[in-house]
């Protein structure tokens, strides 16, 4: 049992930020913008995140109001960044895919060569320490008090504030109706007067919000607040795209996968402390491809019946038809 | 004086064809986004350390020249993994996969380099055709999942970027033949499997350079002057109206990623199979859990290059020569990374440098036709007076 809720507790934190870049991704897809610089937008939210975090954290200030602190910096850092895509993608009708990919290539070899300049290293290291071993009173509940309250981040706490909050943006506002209709058919998103630019722009800046703070949240709850150039994200921003897609750009769905995928994941570098796993003697790479094999297998099942923004990727121009 | 002026004309009339032609607009745009790039690379520069920045500027823009071999050996992976992208694009397949085909064509070559005892005349040849069908293993996968699954081959090839990549580490740890363990790399391929140098000296390069040129001519034949060719650029171009004229677009879906596959296995070949400068060793591999490079740097090769085969060969060499030169800038105190941001930055101009280039080319031209309009006028004056 105590295995069972090791896992969930390590699930937890790793689920959060594919939950938070995949929830990006919905609003820039739906949007109809194809938003694959996930990846550099994470890595950017996850550096200035980290940065911010080792100019404070010799100050009086208490880890969780850093933390929160650095999700405010990270957040605005890959909005900044997203308006790169936006700029290209939106205004300059360029393709979505090559833009984000240039986007995904510029932002490593940047943290490289300001890390090496200032630093002499590969990336940022802070010494901060953001655990919460366990939360007063709420750990004493049974069961939810050891999944939720017990070894954890305050991290899975504003991922799921933010699910929520962005499900009700996404399907109780106005705005979230008008997004959605630019990514099905702009043309007619146009014609009842919604500014279509205006829309893409909102859902790109959205997805670079939420992958800014699903990148920083990453080095927080997975690298242990460190952050460098040459592994990145560990591709986290694809991964979150599959999720998006497996969740068929949809809030809840979208959550459900990227707990499927973490769990995976947590599983593939836990095999030790898990008996009968670790018996089979297998080699731990095998588990370490784990996410993206089922990542495959996922989508060879639910494309068919895919449920994508019937406008994504089209760059939108008034004077066609 | 009239002959003068009609010669004149002519020239000008041509110049206005070829600016009109879509090669010559594609040019130029490269040329717009590799300047702006450029300019990127010199401002970064200019902060780091104002005072060198000159010297480290002309290195990078310069030092490729001192180091003419090296120049074209860093090249021609690049050019094969920027041929198994801009292949792909022709049909409208954005392979980003190239970095796992290019790491399986690597492990395939390695494998044979190292497993297989043949006579030395053909041991190389067999090798870089075992790299070319590991290339083909993992383009023929996204394609499959393309063609009969309709799965986006982007996040096909980038899940098979990593399983690729997660695999050949462990195939090339597990092998007691291959890897040296206290020095975490493969060991030194035999000299039968290396192949064959141009005797530049103090460089690497090799008659792979020639293979990868002679690829990329191939495929600019096959492209514009066969059936097959034409129906890929007709699928990428409209995949509805080609499958109604009766293509089979699933079957073309296959090949060309399976072409591409071969492409970049290819470069990973020639990149492991280079001879070293140094008697004795080899190139060799660490499994060190990173996506490879070059895989990524074939996208701005191929881009670059309008995805036009011949393009691509000249982008090749140009961002080879940019990237030695980044590297000689270091002599300066410049970090090499700097290039790898100048790339970035030309890709992403290069995105939306065809627009950018039709409004520059606009503005010219009414600058041009106002001023021609001004000085003609007093001309046609003086001649008719």
């Amino acid at each position: 049992m105590d295995t069972f809720y090791y896992l969930i507790q390590n699930t937890l934190p790793v689920a959060i930020p594919l939950l938070l870049v995949a929830l990006g991704g919905m609003f820039s897809e739906r949007s109809g913008v194809i938003n694959i610089a996930l990846e550099g937008i994470m890595l950017v939210g996850a550096f200035f995140g980290c940065l911010f975090v080792y100019f404070v954290q010799s100050s009086s200030l208490d880890a969780q109001s850093i933390l929160l602190l650095g999700m405010l910096v990270a957040a605005g850092a890959g909005l900044l960044y997203s308006l790169l895509l936006s700029l290209a993608a939106v205004t300059m009708k360029a393709d979505q895919t090559i833009t984000g990919t240039a986007l995904n290539m510029l932002i490593p070899a940047a943290i490289l060569l300001f890390s090496k300049m200032f630093f002499n290293s590969d990336g940022i290291t802070t010494n901060k320490n953001f655990y919460i071993k366990e939360v007063p009173f709420l750990s004493e509940v049974p069961v939810l008090g050891k999944i939720f309250f017990q070894n954890t981040y305050i991290t899975v706490y504003i991922g799921i504030l933010l699910l929520v909050l962005s499900a009700i943006v996404f399907y109780k506002t106005k705005f979230g109706l008008r997004l959605r209709a630019c990514g099905e058919h702009p043309h007619a998103a146009d014609s009842v007067g919604i500014n279509v630019y205006f829309m893409r722009y909102a859902g790109v800046s959205l997805s670079g919000i939420l992958g800014g703070i699903g990148g920083f949240f990453y080095a927080v709850g997975v690298m242990n607040g460190n952050t460098n150039g040459h592994t990145g994200v560990a591709g986290f921003g694809f991964l979150a795209l599959a999720v998006m897609i497996f969740g068929q750009w949809k809030p809840f769905k979208i959550l459900l996968a990227a707990l499927f995928f973490a769990f995976l994941r947590t599983v593939a570098y836990s095999i030790a402390l898990i008996p009968f796993l670790d018996a089979l003697n297998i080699n731990q790479t095998y588990y370490k491809m784990l996410p993206y094999l089922a990542t495959m297998v996922v989508l060879a099942f639910t494309s068919k019946k895919s449920r994508a923004p019937k406008a994504e990727g089209i760059p939108y121009d008034k004077g066609l038809r | 004086m009239q002959d003068k002026m009609v010669s004149s004309s002519k020239a000008i009339e041509n110049l206005k064809k070829a600016g009109k032609s879509k090669g010559f607009s594609a040019f130029t745009a490269a040329l717009l986004a590799i300047i702006l790039g450029l300019i990127f690379g010199y401002l970064i520069m200019r902060i780091a350390s104002p005072a060198n920045s000159f010297l480290g500027f002309q290195m990078l823009l310069i030092g490729g020249f001192k180091r003419i071999g090296d120049v074209f050996y860093f090249a021609t992976p690049i050019l094969m993994t920027g041929l198994a992208v801009g292949f792909a694009f022709k049909m409208g397949l954005f392979n980003i996969g190239a970095s796992g085909q290019y790491t399986m064509g690597m492990f395939f070559a390695l494998y044979v380099g190292f497993m297989w005892k043949l006579p030395d005349s053909i041991h190389w040849i067999v090798c870089i055709l075992a790299g070319m069908i590991g290339g083909m293993l993992w383009g023929l996968i996204p394609g499959i999942f393309k063609a009969f699954l309709n799965v986006n081959e982007v996040i096909t090839s980038i899940m098979f970027n990593y399983i690729g990549m997660y695999l050949v580490d462990m195939l090339v740890q597990g092998n007691a033949a291959m890897y040296i363990s206290s020095k975490t790399r493969t060991a030194y391929l035999p000299a039968s499997a290396q192949l064959p140098t141009l005797g530049i000296p103090h460089s690497s390069v090799n008659i792979s350079i020639i293979l990868a040129i002679t690829l990329a001519l191939i495929l600019f034949i096959v492209l514009n002057k066969t059936t097959f060719g034409y129906e890929l650029k007709a699928t990428g171009f409209n995949k509805f109206a080609s499958a109604y004229a009766g293509m089979n677009d699933k079957r073309n879906i296959i090949l060309t990623l399976v072409i591409a596959g071969a492409m970049a296995g290819l470069g990973g070949a020639f990149a492991i199979l280079a001879p070293s400068t140094i008697a004795g060793s080899s190139m060799t591999y660490e499994p060190v859990s990173v996506i490879a490079a070059n895989g990524f740097n074939g996208i701005a090769v191929a881009l670059l290059g309008n995805s036009n085969p011949i393009g691509i060969i000249f982008s090749a060499v140009f961002i080879s020569h940019i990237q030695r030169g980044g590297t000689l800038a270091s002599l300066y105190g410049y970090k090499p990374e700097i290039i790898d941001v100048v790339i970035a930055v030309i890709i992403y101009f290069s995105a939306f440098a065809m627009l950018m280039n039709a409004s520059v080319a606009n503005l010219i031209k009414k600058r041009y036709s106002k001023k021609q309009s001004v000085k003609i006028l007093p001309a046609d004056q003086k001649e008719g007076a």
